[in-house]
């Protein structure tokens, strides 16, 4: 079928393909890859998929109430297998695993990110980041030309935006993503979550002496801290930093620092590092997790469906 | 090793390729995200139907092109290959630029990265500019202080000559 296109419709397909290449080539954004993949992945839960099996009707088959013990009884038993093969591996597994759990409190952490950009060069920013005990998150991220601030926050697959200037905008998790393309702050690694899932599954961990940090908002205090380093596995997404290192509070389990290291060459463009601090436990306001709490009364709310309705403002 | 995580080992192989072909066919990226989830999860649903002797890539982008075609209804404005043969012929293309050398899609790209570095410097600023930076032809103009055309000009020729490398390189690798 396709050998009976007409020459100019298939020049206009090879156009089409190139410019795209060339988006994915020059332009490509890591992070929006693993957003992709995270939003399938969760999209996929939310179905409540373990298993791949479907019903003979090809629906979906409804999620087990066993499901979320089943979950943990996996990794009871990954962690076991680990920990008989290799007891330092199994404890910086544990390390891991149990950091992952820790999120039963309100927290902000503060964030120092430098990326290395084609043409501009190395670029830092510094944002603050709240996690709820659920899966909200708030970023408060220095504007374009940084003079103002920009609040972001949302779920896994929501997005709302409240820009320096112009309306509020509400959408799915893609309305911002080309914006935050372009600022230098990429959502994947805001969740912590998918950020220590990710350790454990595609990482060579390996557990370091415990260590004391001071935390962020008393330097008179010592908080114990486990410190696991994870190095990216052969045959893992290259995508992803090639080194992961948690200090996670020896009592809690809270992550307390973690930093991504790309490891790039001088010549390699994208994220180069990111540090991500614990800076308290701040007790916010009700509505802190929604946008409603980040503008005035007055401001207008525009449902933005697509990317291009998100670049058509401009936020600074 | 349960059916979602090797399901995932193949998502993640075929991610980037897959949204490569959507964007091509989809003007706006939204849109484009929500066809590559919507197609990842039809191949989840189906993949008892996929036959293993064949390769995966394309019975992926057989159901992309069946959701780009479905998406046409309701978005023809974004839908810029609406018709089966065209979208057929976008898969062979894609599918010789999968022939090059390299393991991932991005290590593939770097045949198409070197025939930008080939480009005369003021072809290859506006390149990095309209794909690395995103300006459109009219913000490039202002940018380089030059004139729409001019700028449409150099963009065409620059994607031909880009064309022409590429054409070059796949024939070198024997790809027909």
């Amino acid at each position: 079928m396709a050998s009976e296109l007409i020459a100019e419709e298939r020049a206009r397909v090879d156009d089409a393909l190139l410019e795209s290449l060339l988006h994915e080539a020059l332009g490509g954004s890591d992070a929006n890859d693993e957003a992709r993949i995270t939003a399938l992945l969760l999209k996929l839960d939310s179905l409540g998929v373990s298993t791949g099996r479907t019903s003979s009707t090809g629906k979906w088959r409804p999620s087990s109430r066993w499901l979320p013990l089943a979950i943990a009884a996996s990794l009871i038993i990954l962690s076991a297998w680990i920990f008989w093969n290799d007891p330092a591996r199994g404890q910086a597994y544990a390390a891991v695993i149990r950091s992952m759990r820790a999120m039963d409190a309100v927290r902000q952490y503060r964030v120092e990110a430098t990326y290395r950009r084609r043409l501009v060069g190395e670029r830092s920013f510094v944002a603050d980041l709240y996690l709820d005990e659920g899966d909200r998150f708030v970023v408060r991220l220095p504007s374009l030309l940084g003079r103002s601030e920009v609040w972001l926050g949302g779920t896994p697959n929501d997005r709302w935006l409240v820009p320096a200037h112009g309306p509020v905008l509400v959408g799915g998790k893609s309305v911002t993503a080309g914006w935050l393309a372009n600022s230098d702050s990429e959502t994947p690694y805001f969740y912590l979550a998918t950020v220590l899932e990710r350790m454990s599954r595609a990482y060579d961990l390996e557990m370091l002496e415990p260590e004391e940090l001071a935390p962020l908002w008393d330097g008179s205090q010592r908080v114990l801290c486990d410190h696991v380093v994870g190095s990216r596995r052969e045959g893992s997404s290259p995508r992803l930093p090639a080194k992961i290192e948690l200090w996670a509070d020896k009592n809690s389990g809270v992550a307390q620092r973690i930093e991504l290291d790309w490891k790039r060459p001088e010549s390699g463009f994208g994220p180069v590092h990111w540090t991500i601090k614990l800076a308290g436990y701040p007790d916010l306001a009700d509505d802190w997790f929604d946008y409603t709490g980040h503008c005035r009364d007055d401001h207008i709310v525009k449902n933005a469906g697509t990317v291009a309705d998100l670049e058509a403002h401009t936020i600074d | 090793m349960d059916a979602k995580f090797l399901f995932e080992i193949l998502v993640r192989e075929n991610a980037k390729m897959l949204i490569a072909y959507i964007r091509a066919a989809v003007s706006d990226h939204a849109l484009a995200d929500d066809i590559w989830q919507e197609t990842m999860l039809v191949a989840w649903r189906r993949l008892e139907e996929f036959d293993r002797n064949r390769p995966f890539a394309p019975w992926l982008r057989g159901i992309a092109a069946r959701t780009i075609i479905a998406r046409r209804r309701t978005a023809s404005r974004l839908v810029t290959l609406e018709n089966a043969a065209s979208l057929e012929h976008l898969g062979e293309r894609l599918e010789r630029v999968n022939s090059l050398k390299g393991d991932t899609l991005d290590e593939k790209l770097d045949a198409l990265r070197d025939c930008v570095a080939r480009l005369s410097d003021s072809d290859r600023q506006c390149i990095e500019l309209r794909f690395l930076e995103g300006l459109k032809p009219a913000e490039l103009s202002q940018r380089l202080n030059l004139a729409l055309e001019t700028i449409k000009k150099r963009l065409a020729r620059a994607k031909q000559r880009i064309h022409d490398c590429m054409q070059q390189k796949l024939q070198d690798a024997g790809v027909a």
